[in-house]
């Protein structure tokens, strides 16, 4: 059976909107409810990130009393350091002269022979020039000294380099005629040691 | 009706707008900080367990490290130590045979950047060459460091013919203090402001020491 209203239609429209609002209100409520309930979880996690980064901390707090517990050990390498520095400070452009004499020796050419030698380490002022040497030679005659030339600026002679004659004067040793010349070269980065790796001791 | 739909819309964007501007944005914010702060944490963890392990392997490699500086301090000693290194060149011209006839050395004098001390040494020997070369070697294979700066060698013929070597060389020893602690110095200054003058002409002049025992070999 058809239920039958007979109050006015107005009265009927303002309880449906009411009950609209009502509902608006209450789906309004929900949702700040559930904006708050998402704000207390996002604080939980800055609770989490937090808590993560103090035992973190804590961890590396605990590793930095063993390192301070083992702060001897660092010392002894520390010094062990420290002298092999010294070491190598010391032995920097460090010529084996007697390496030098005995590839002179082994390279001198046969009608030549030396009779002063001297030679220096000098400041580096030149890319990879480390020292000089000087000689005074005598040989039996002029294509001698060329022979001299060519033998100290063969590769042979390691860590020698710009091999020059700067005079060549006729003379006599005992009744024989020969010449006297004076020579310089210089010292390449060649001729300095690796003594300093050879001296420090290796540790593990 | 339509209008109060889009007016709730409206109403719902703003507010939710403004809860993830205002609440939820310094929220992200702040874990992002301790992101960052968890992940620099975690590198220093990283770092220092690296740390450890290596000082753990020094710890017990203590007896090695311990030998290797002994080493390296008889190469460089503390003390200039000037009486063990005529003995030992004395000892090293019997070994090759070479006559030392003289040897001065400076007092230490300080390299510049450096803790270390220079004591240069002026030697001179005669020998026959392969005689010479041993004193070269054997001053390189020395327990304590000696490096030559510079030699000048001449040869002259002795009386028996053979062909001997004269050889000046200019070597440097290494220490690591002065002669007299400098402390020890400045409190020998009079309270007037003069330095002590025998101390001062001691430093200008190197020792001249003559190896009369040189001789014998």
């Amino acid at each position: 059976m058809r239920p039958i209203n007979l109050l006015p239609p107005e009265l009927g429209a303002r309880k449906l909107r009411r009950r609209r609002l009502a509902m608006l209100a209450g789906v309004g409520a929900a949702y700040v409810v559930l904006l708050g309930v998402l704000v207390l979880f996002w604080n939980g996690r800055v609770d989490d990130a937090k808590r993560d980064v103090e035992d973190q901390i804590s961890i590396n707090q605990t590793l930095e009393r063993e390192v301070i517990a083992l702060a001897d050990a660092g010392d002894l390498a520390v010094r062990y350091q420290d002298k092999a520095d010294l070491v190598r400070t010391a032995l920097s452009t460090d010529v084996d002269w007697g390496i030098i004499l005995n590839d002179l020796a082994r390279l001198l050419p046969p009608r030549v022979w030396v009779e002063t030698f001297s030679g220096s380490v000098v400041a580096e002022t030149v890319p990879g020039v480390v020292g000089q040497v000087g000689f005074s030679g005598v040989g039996f005659d002029f294509p001698d000294v060329s022979a001299w030339l060519r033998a100290l600026d063969s590769e042979q002679f390691a860590g020698i380099t710009g091999t020059w004659v700067s005079t060549v004067s006729q003379g006599v040793a005992g009744n024989e005629p020969v010449v006297n010349f004076t020579s310089t070269a210089v010292l390449t980065i060649a001729a300095v040691t690796n003594r300093a790796d050879e001296l420090i001791p290796e540790v593990p | 009706m339509r209008r109060v739909g889009l007016l709730v819309v409206l109403g719902v964007l703003v507010v939710t707008g403004a809860w993830w501007m205002f609440l939820i944005s310094p929220r992200n914010g702040d874990i992002a900080d301790l992101k960052g702060e968890l992940n620099v944490a975690v590198d220093t963890q990283q770092r220092l367990q690296v740390q450890i392990r290596q000082l753990e392997e020094i710890r017990d490699s203590e007896v090695q490290y311990l030998a290797a500086l002994g080493q390296l301090d008889s190469l460089i000693p503390e003390r200039p130590l000037l009486e063990d290194f005529i003995e030992q060149i004395f000892a090293l011209t019997n070994e090759t045979g070479v006559e030392l006839q003289t040897l001065t050395p400076s007092l230490p004098a300080a390299v510049e950047g450096s803790e270390l001390r220079n004591i240069a040494v002026s030697v001179q020997i005669e020998g026959e060459f392969f005689e010479v070369l041993g004193f070269l070697f054997g001053l390189s294979d020395m327990e304590r460091l000696v490096r030559v700066d510079s030699i000048a060698v001449s040869s002259s013929v002795s009386d028996a013919g053979e062909t001997m070597l004269s050889a000046g060389i200019q070597l440097r020893l290494f220490t690591l203090a002065d002669l007299v602690p400098i402390e020890e110095v400045e409190n020998l200054e009079d309270p007037d402001g003069g330095s002590d003058a025998p101390e001062s002409e001691a430093r200008s002049e190197p020792a001249d020491v003559e190896a009369a025992g040189g001789a014998d070999s």
